[in-house]
């Protein structure tokens, strides 16, 4: 089998041959990368015993059920059967579900996405974290938009899997059953490509065929195979205070980090204006169309920490008549400790073009004391992914 | 935009001399499709009461936002697929302040068949949520996906606010 690669559309000009290869290069490689891109989908379905390493020192999950992986990125029986090996350059999205089974030893469970990209240091990124409990399990989520730009065989260069964080009293299984971890990853765009592009027109065909229609071809597929998409998050400081009703709108996150950002300029558009307003903190959708997000808000953890929140606050017409309202995702109980407190909001947004989207938190705390949100270190990052999804 | 379907494996045949409606089905409908995709979301307004632990709760949508391809079902409150492939599932299991800090998750009924996709514990002076997502390969005409939630304690869905609705939102992510 071949596989696709990244598609290089030509600019047509008339009079130019229109000739198989070419079509084949251009629309046919696409149409294939597109409708089934690098992707997996996998569980681990046997208990895997995580020691209690603490927040910052997670473990590998070790994936043993591939359920989809139609480009080979992943081998079980392998030496690290967590890690997945992209076989294409690009920005992927990363998403994974780690609960453990019940604990009596207290602490909390965090999900993470551990990353190598560019050749760097491995990382884990956290999601989620969900206090242990001695009847339920902790079910945390974690998602991560990932750059893997160093690839090659099986087994070499980037790479990115499931990790999972806990600081109970002692070891915990990974659950089981119709509760087990699961985790996918999603080729999403070129590491490079031509910002701030309209949605394809896709006009009809003419006849006979001119070069301008070629063109609006090759026009969507530099659109499609570099969509808006971005990962922003904070790395500054930012008090929330403590609020006893979850609000209508949510106090705003203070983004001011990109971790990747295809709106922005690139050396083929440097003109293009990143969808992305560190003022104000806010996303501005640049095309109309469906868009993946997902927000994450990380506080410090306190004894009088109740609960938090996390919430994607939408400016639309799709949404609440247009009236600004924050979609809430993710409301839990804290964990009552000082660690980490974070909660996670994810959608599917209706977006028109220049409808704005921020992320959200609140908490709340026994004392009435605000928290500090976090973003310094990867494992408790506070941060926002969108990514044009479909019309 | 026109609807499209998942298009097959392009053949642009050697030493063939196409017409102008060739390049429809070779391009602008697999282009079509990969621009629009499959998608269906759904909120439920009216709120909803839970069983109290051991069952799930099927969540009973009853607002669609989109769904082009028409494979909702009202009456089963479940979304048939159009098309085989493999579709990622969001499910937000919202519900109202509820004393002893009920536990919660999120998940789906896969043609019946659970999937868990999020747990966390709830405050009992607010409003809980969960939410997670999943994929799952689902065959056309054949396979359903239900929203579905669970909580230890008996409490209600939260459809106080537009911000707070349970949803279920789909979208195609691979043949």
């Amino acid at each position: 089998m071949t596989y696709p690669v990244i598609p290089s559309p030509r600019a047509w000009l008339p009079g130019d041959l229109v000739n198989v290869p070419t079509l084949r290069g251009d629309i046919v490689n696409t149409v294939a990368l597109l409708t089934a891109p690098p992707a997996f989908a996998g569980a681990r379905r046997a208990g895997q015993s995580i020691a209690n390493g603490g927040i910052g020192s997670a473990q590998e999950i070790a994936v043993d059920t591939e359920l989809l992986d139609n480009w080979r990125m992943y081998q079980n029986g392998s030496a690290n059967p967590g890690q997945l090996y992209p076989p294409l350059p690009g920005l992927y999205l990363a998403q994974a579900y780690t609960p453990l089974q019940p604990t009596s030893g207290g602490g909390i469970t965090q999900a993470c996405i551990r990353v190598v990209s560019g050749g760097g240091t491995q990382t884990d990124y956290g999601g989620t974290t969900v206090a242990n409990n001695a009847t339920y399990s902790a079910g945390p989520v974690a998602a991560r938009l990932v750059r893997m730009s160093s690839v090659g065989p099986y087994g070499t260069g980037d790479y990115c899997g499931p990790s999972v964080g806990q600081t109970s009293s002692g070891s915990v299984l990974t659950n089981v059953g119709t509760k087990k971890p699961l985790f996918t990853l999603k080729w999403i765009a070129a590491l490079t490509g031509y910002a701030g592009l309209p949605v394809p027109s896709l006009p009809a065909v003419p006849s006979p065929i001119t070069s301008a229609w070629l063109n609006s071809n090759s026009e969507a597929i530099w659109f499609l195979t570099y969509p808006a998409a971005g990962d922003w998050y904070m790395t500054g400081t930012q008090n929330l205070a403590s609020a006893t009703v979850l609000p209508f709108a949510g106090t705003r996150i203070g983004l001011d980090t990109t971790a990747n950002d295809t709106t922005a300029p690139t050396s083929l558009t440097p003109a293009a204006v990143s969808a992305m307003n560190f003022a104000t903190g806010t996303f501005t959708a640049p095309v109309p169309g469906r868009y993946w997000a997902y927000g994450l808000l990380a506080i410090t953890g306190a004894s009088t920490t109740l609960a938090v929140a996390a919430g994607l606050t939408v400016t639309s017409a799709h949404y609440n008549s247009g009236t600004t309202t924050t979609l809430w995702g993710g409301a839990q109980a804290a964990s009552g400790t000082t660690h980490t407190q974070a909660a996670a909001a994810r959608r599917m947004l209706r977006l028109n073009a220049g409808d704005t989207v921020q992320l959200a938190g609140w908490q709340r705390d026994s004392g009435a004391n605000a928290a500090s949100v976090l973003g310094g270190t990867a494992n408790n990052q506070s941060r926002l992914i969108i990514i044009w999804a479909g019309l | 935009m026109p609807l499209y379907p998942p298009p097959p494996p392009i053949l642009i045949p050697d030493g063939y001399a196409p017409q102008a409606s060739d390049f429809t089905g070779w391009a602008t409908r697999p282009l079509g499709f990969c621009a629009t995709g499959i998608a269906f979301r759904a909120e439920q307004h009216a709120p909803q009461s839970t069983g109290a632990g051991g069952a799930f709760t099927v969540l009973d949508y009853d607002t669609v936002l989109e769904d082009p391809f028409t494979g909702w079902s009202a009456a089963n409150f479940w979304w048939l697929a159009p098309y085989d492939g493999w579709y990622e599932v969001l499910v937000g299991a919202n519900v109202t302040a509820t004393a002893g800090n009920p536990d919660i998750e999120a998940a789906l009924f896969l043609s019946g068949t659970q999937v868990e996709l999020a747990q966390v514990p709830t405050y009992s002076a607010n409003m809980g949520a969960c939410s997670g997502q999943g994929w799952v390969y689902a065959a056309a005409g054949v396979d359903t996906i239900q929203g579905v939630i669970y909580s230890s304690a008996t409490t209600t869905t939260d459809c106080s606010t537009a911000g707070r609705y349970p949803y279920m939102e789909i979208s195609f992510a691979s043949t």
